[in-house]
């Protein structure tokens, strides 16, 4: 469950990244067009990945719903810590899938 | 469009915050009916077969004549303790024709607990208000909601960039913060939104549409109770035949269901002409699952034979309002997605209030400048804003406290529990309409952080479960409710103070910046 939270919030930050909007609130600059592909690509491989551990972990019927309702939590944390602390933001996508494998 | 999103809002938006933050607590209903009863016995270890043990004993004893049985074991989320029902249906609807217990598993005897609604009155509130006929009730939110799927749909439509401000929250902007803050709640659980309101207003579509089925069967309550036998059909249903005969071991049938199911899940059981030789046991399972729903096996309620299981495929009009209704319960939802479904709903009521909100302060700034003042209307959308959004939290921490504080014996005590909370709403309002704007919002702010934050230290005063014990025993309903009433209570206490700082004279500020602070209305 950690894990498909951890990855939902991580491919969402990928994607936000992909967005020269939310790229600058992290590093101050704009992103190459590589870097915006890789960004892009990789946040949709996350998500779907998020989706099928879902799938996995709840089964085929109460899945779908536990993925839409992280969808929700992780949205809106990545929103705020954006706004408030991007620093923070990058640094809990990446250290958060690492601690839900290792759990 | 904009417009309808707007005005389809307003209009209903006090009403439909009642709603969610009513609704999003029902996510907890049953955790809460617990709290609201310490002095009843931890029964989570008791085992379905122990149940109709000592619910047979009991119903044997006080409703041997009765035409139906309901035996529900705590085993299961929604049944903190073991409960039993019985009715008589050749007495009507008459108090003597039916009753319920809870019941202590060893002796069989009922157990009391304070008289109280615990989380049910909420609930029922709501679909169907308070203070009014029921009917009344479920129009009033059934238009609300009708309007909600209208300002759902309205504000995806005059969204304009969905995709590109996804992740987009500018805050200390004034009233671009708002929107964007309306927005990110908006976007991010909008299914969850759009699935809630529209099979809320499934539930009830028989109500509120009675044409649909007076079409088929014609007008009145005949044609309605036939509507509802040959859409629900109870499987294997038998007439008495009026011969005493024993009831089968309830143990055994239970046992039985188990060794197909699964241990535990057992859901409930229903005994339809107990102690007759035409005797039928319903067994109903667990709902864990968003898809499958009300699987039940009926056995022969003398010999204890199974005579139906679950087959027959229901419709598939019946099988799409099955699943949106059971999507809208979430009785199927374990903790994990019971908190996300808890989440979901208070992002709707997020998403109602910063919509509430944003409404005034995008005419604050003209309303002030009039000579006159605001006008009427403005500062009674002012005060309802500030007296629902911050005022009925703080009533509902009242409602906490009644069932605490208000003396065991008294009179109508469930009733004044509600009483409290509504009381305590009125007054919230009145001072939101009486207070200067600011100082409103701060104050009622300060009172719901201590409203909530207060109530694991009135569980210390009033009850033998302290915080400390119920985590120490591992008690997570009483210590998950009281931490996160003390959760609420922060969040409002920090609301308070950045209100505080924000609207403080502060003598280093230019007069440039006090005149901007003014213009923007302050928030």
């Amino acid at each position: 469950m950690l894990l498909a939270l951890a990855l939902t919030y991580s491919g969402f930050t990928a994607l936000s990244l992909a967005m020269n909007r939310h790229y600058k609130q992290v590093f101050a600059t704009r992103p190459s067009p590589l870097q915006r592909v890789v960004f892009k690509a990789s946040g949709w491989a996350l998500l779907v990945v998020a989706a099928w551990r879902c799938l996995v972990v709840f089964g085929a019927a109460n899945g779908p719903i536990v993925f839409l309702g992280l969808i929700s939590a992780a949205g809106l944390s990545l929103i705020v810590l954006l706004s408030y602390r991007p620093g923070w933001a990058l640094g809990l996508a990446v250290a958060v899938p690492l601690i839900g494998v290792w759990v | 469009m904009a417009p309808v999103h707007t005005w389809a809002g307003l209009l209903v938006g006090w009403v439909l915050f009642f709603v969610f933050v009513t609704g999003t607590l029902g996510y907890f209903d049953a955790e809460i009916d617990r709290w609201t009863r310490p002095e009843l016995p931890r029964q989570d270890a008791v085992t379905a077969a122990e149940s109709v043990q000592a619910a047979v004993a009991h119903l044997n004893r006080v409703a041997p004549e009765a035409d139906r049985w309901f035996i529900a074991p705590p085993t299961q989320r929604e049944r903190p303790n073991l409960y039993v029902f019985w009715e008589r249906e050749t007495h009507g609807e008459s108090e003597a024709g039916r009753g319920y217990a809870l019941l202590d598993v060893e002796t069989a005897e009922p157990i009391e607990a304070r008289d109280t609604d615990g989380a049910q009155t909420l609930y029922r509130m709501h679909y169907a208000m308070h203070y009014m006929p029921r009917i009344v009730g479920e129009y009033i939110v059934g238009i609300c909601s009708m309007l909600m799927l209208i300002a759902i749909i309205t504000g995806v439509v005059i969204h304009k960039k969905i995709f590109k401000d996804f992740f987009t929250f500018r805050p200390r902007k004034g009233q671009r913060s708002w929107l964007d803050f309306h927005n990110v709640l908006s976007v991010t659980a909008l299914p969850f939104h759009l699935m809630i309101t529209y099979s809320g207003l499934l539930f009830l579509a028989v109500t509120y549409m009675p044409l649909i089925v007076a079409g088929t069967y014609g007008v009145g309550s005949d044609g309605v109770r036939q509507f509802y036998d040959e859409a629900f059909p109870r499987e294997d249903h038998a007439e008495p035949a009026g011969q005493p005969a024993a009831l089968a071991d309830l143990g055994s049938v239970v046992a039985d269901a188990e060794g197909q199911w699964g241990a535990r899940q057992v859901r409930s059981l229903s005994v339809y002409h107990p102690g007759d030789v035409n005797a039928r046991v319903e067994v109903y399972r667990r709902i864990d699952n968003a898809v499958r729903r009300g699987d039940e096996r009926v056995y022969d309620g003398v010999t204890g034979e199974l005579l139906a299981a679950p087959a027959e495929q229901p419709s598939g009009v019946r099988t799409v309002r099955d699943v949106l209704l059971g999507l809208h319960e979430g009785l199927f939802a374990g903790p994990v997605l019971r908190w996300l479904y808890f989440l979901s709903g208070l992002m709707g009521t997020g998403m109602i209030a910063t919509g509430l909100v944003l409404w005034t302060v995008k005419r604050r700034a003209r309303q002030l400048a009039r000579v006159t003042g605001p006008a009427f209307g403005h500062r009674v959308v002012e005060a309802l804003n500030t007296g629902t959004v911050v005022g009925l939290p703080a009533a509902l921490a009242a409602f906490f406290w009644a069932n605490r504080l208000l003396p065991l014996e008294m009179d109508q005590r469930a009733e004044w529990e509600l009483h409290v909370l509504f009381i305590v709403w009125a007054l919230t309002m009145i001072w939101a309409a009486t207070r200067p704007l600011m100082r409103g919002w701060t104050e009622l702010c300060w009172l719901c952080a201590l409203g909530w934050a207060a109530i694991p230290l009135i569980s210390v005063l009033t009850t033998d479960r302290p915080l400390t014990r119920s985590i120490s025993e591992g008690d997570w309903v009483f210590a998950g409710l009281e931490l996160t009433a003390l959760a609420i209570g922060m969040l409002f206490a920090a609301a308070a103070w950045y209100l505080e700082r924000k609207h403080a004279p502060s003598p280093s500020r230019d007069k440039a910046g006090c005149r901007r602070a003014n213009r923007q209305g302050a928030m």
